[in-house]
């Protein structure tokens, strides 16, 4: 490993400018975190127009902020009202609410807020580490490994699908299809429709604006009628340092394992923190002596869904910059990020921009840091934050979305394609078609069409995709996935019926 | 009913990508496939999934038939009014931006939005949200003029 670039990567990241914008990501971050409806994937798309004037190591610096404080900030509303602020908190609130309503307040949300900087450190080592090694290795793969590992991608797809395996697959061959409109790897215009604003193509930001963006800000308007009730805690809350030490080293088994599975977890494409936090959380529960008292208040269970759901993102960087493979939505988004700056994520990214590559892990490895002295200075001002109606915030984001996407090309058409892809999000959000994989279509499908194009022009038979041993590895991956999950979705529907 | 509307949407999509790509469907000297290659893999993958969808669809006995999900969808629409509003005054903010101007549009959008989204009108808050519209245009048209350099409507 090459520590000059790591060296590199610290000045710069250290520069004053960009620990201002880490700082007002992780705040956005937590706030989007915070208030129940909004995620922080939703956050970093709203931030996407503020990096078009960055260098690529500023805007980057903002996204992971506004990551990692993301991936926190749900658990303020978990644990004080038992809402989760993210999908990932939910099994923050299984005790942290319990703790809170026992007047442990800040017992519970300091315990959160320590687990999340331990996690968050932990997945930034991790990446550190794993991220050139995988590198290294990828950059040997040729255009038929690439393709496998794309093909292979796109059967997480059933991660991202629920319930539905064929929906989700549809949705998939959906994204995978718009993907294809514009120009091909050969200059050739395809299904453009005789429309000028198809011929450069669907550009992925609009797309996930649209189909996160303003579907999710619809999909709050109908919960409007379900005002969140205030808690009976005062707003001026203190967390008592002493004690969250002293849960914490009594707990510390918790804090590693847990860590552990939120970067094993983020590391598998597409499976999300929540899928960590549960399992960490299971886990914990299984290990732990004094099982029956998870779910009434127990610092293991806020330690353990805390502690992954943060470590899942040093985990989820690993695929995204090392493979160029999303770990989850929010660097699914971030890649497009990245792409959009003119990176290409892969293999080639830590020898091409080392030291941009590098700077993922400082950057990361900062915000921990930056989020324990944000959650803990303003605690009083985040729990504020989470009661501002969603009548205010509906408007108000829907214009930052809408100029976002004008900001793009300062053309209209960008914004019509993020009221196209928002209705269309909501509506198949409304027949149970997961969005997820539109996107990873979206996104992987024009290189897994480069490498398949690169790989017959070199060979026109489809053996080589058989012959080379990772190539094959690969493959075999993707019949096992998709056998795992047909035989997972048939278990769990004989479950249901028995039940 | 939903699975069967669904499935026959991305058929008919699958059908005009399908007979779209007839205009590429030849390769050139220098090609080892044509251009219409990859798409036509994804488009008949598209067929085969939707129609395993549709015939699904028609032996599951579904809970919500013909007049029920009719009806389940007029009582989403009578107790969920504001979400088709709002996406319908989004586009009337988009169409009217390039006519009036980013400023006047964006107040009039922000200022219906919080009166609309508010379950319980209340005349006070009509003293807030007028300032508010005015004050979050004039910040949002301060950090993208000046700070990004975008030139808006």
């Amino acid at each position: 490993m090459d520590y000059v670039h790591v060296l590199q990567a610290f000045y710069e990241v250290l520069k004053l400018v960009n620990l201002f914008y880490l700082f007002i990501g992780t705040l956005a971050g937590i706030i989007a975190g915070t208030i129940p409806g909004l995620t922080f994937t939703t956050a970093i798309i709203l931030a996407l127009p503020f990096t078009f004037g960055m260098d690529p190591i500023s805007g980057l610096t903002l996204m992971i902020g506004i990551y990692t404080g993301g991936a926190s900030g749900g658990l303020v509303t978990s644990t004080l009202i038992g809402i989760p602020g993210t999908p990932s908190a939910v099994t923050t609130m299984f005790d942290g609410h319990p703790m809170s309503q026992k007047g442990e307040s800040g017992r519970a949300l300091g315990l959160g807020i320590i687990a999340s900087v331990f996690g968050t450190i932990f997945g930034a080592i991790i990446l550190f580490f794993f991220g050139p090694l995988v590198a290294k290795i990828s950059l040997k793969f040729g255009p038929w490994e690439v393709f496998s590992l794309m093909v292979f991608a796109l059967t997480l797809i059933a991660g991202l699908s629920g319930a539905s395996l064929l929906k989700g697959l549809i949705a998939g061959l959906f994204g995978l299809l718009i993907a294809t409109i514009g120009y091909d790897p050969n200059g050739q215009l395809r299904f453009d429709f005789g429309m000028d604003s198809l011929a450069s193509g669907i550009a992925p930001l609009p797309a996930l604006m649209g189909l996160f963006g303003l579907s999710t800000l619809l999909k709050n308007i109908e919960e409007l009628r379900n005002p969140i009730s205030k808690p009976k805690t005062k707003a001026n809350i203190r967390i008592p340092m002493l004690q969250v030490c002293k849960d914490m080293i009594r707990e510390k088994f918790v804090v590693v394992q847990s860590s552990i599975i939120g970067v094993l977890i983020g590391a598998l494409p597409a499976a999300g923190a929540e899928t960590a936090a549960f399992i960490a959380y299971d886990q914990a529960k299984k290990f732990a002596k004094d099982k029956e008292k998870y779910g009434t208040g127990h610092p293991g269970g806020i330690i353990a869904s805390e502690a992954s759901n943060n470590a899942n993102a040093g985990g989820s960087f690993i695929p995204s910059i090392t493979l160029g493979i999303p770990g989850d939505m929010a660097s699914a988004v971030m890649l497009g990020v990245l792409i959009m700056h003119g990176i290409t994520p892969g293999p080639g990214l830590f020898q091409a921009q080392p030291v941009l590559a590098q700077s993922i892990f400082v950057a990361l490895l900062l915000s921990a840091f930056m989020l324990l002295i944000t959650q803990t200075a303003l605690l009083p001002l985040l729990v504020r934050i989470s009661y501002i109606p969603m009548a205010v915030l509906v408007p108000s984001i829907i214009v930052f979305s809408c100029l976002g996407a004008f900001a793009l090309n300062n053309q209209m058409v960008d914004v019509w394609m993020v009221v196209i892809f928002g209705l269309i999000g909501y509506v198949l959000d409304k027949i149970d078609v997961p969005i997820g994989p539109i996107i990873l279509g979206l996104l992987l499908g024009p290189k897994a069409e480069e490498e398949l194009m690169k790989a017959l022009q070199i060979n026109s038979e489809i053996t080589p995709f058989f012959a080379h041993p990772i190539s094959l590895i690969f493959l075999l991956l993707t019949v096992s996935s998709i056998v795992l999950t047909i035989w997972k979705n048939r278990k769990s529907k004989t479950i249901t019926k028995a039940e | 009913m939903a699975d069967k509307i669904f499935s026959i949407v991305t058929l008919t999509i699958a059908g005009i990508f399908l007979i779209n790509s007839r205009l590429f469907a030849e390769k050139s000297g220098t090609q080892a496939v044509s251009s219409a290659f990859f798409p036509r893999i994804i488009i008949y993958a598209l067929i085969f999934s939707s129609l395993i969808l549709l015939v699904s669809s028609f032996l599951k006995k579904s809970k919500q038939q013909g007049e029920g999900a009719k009806g389940a969808s007029i009582a989403f629409l009578r107790h969920h009014w504001r979400v088709p509003f709002m996406f319908a005054w989004f586009m009337i903010y988009l169409i009217l931006m390039p006519i009036l101007g980013f400023f006047p549009s964006t107040v009039l959008f922000l200022f219906v939005g919080y009166l609309v989204l508010n379950i319980s009108f209340l005349k006070k808050k009509l003293l807030i949200y007028i300032p508010l519209s005015l004050i979050l245009t004039f910040v949002i048209q301060f950090i993208f003029e000046n700070e990004l350099q975008v030139i808006l409507p």
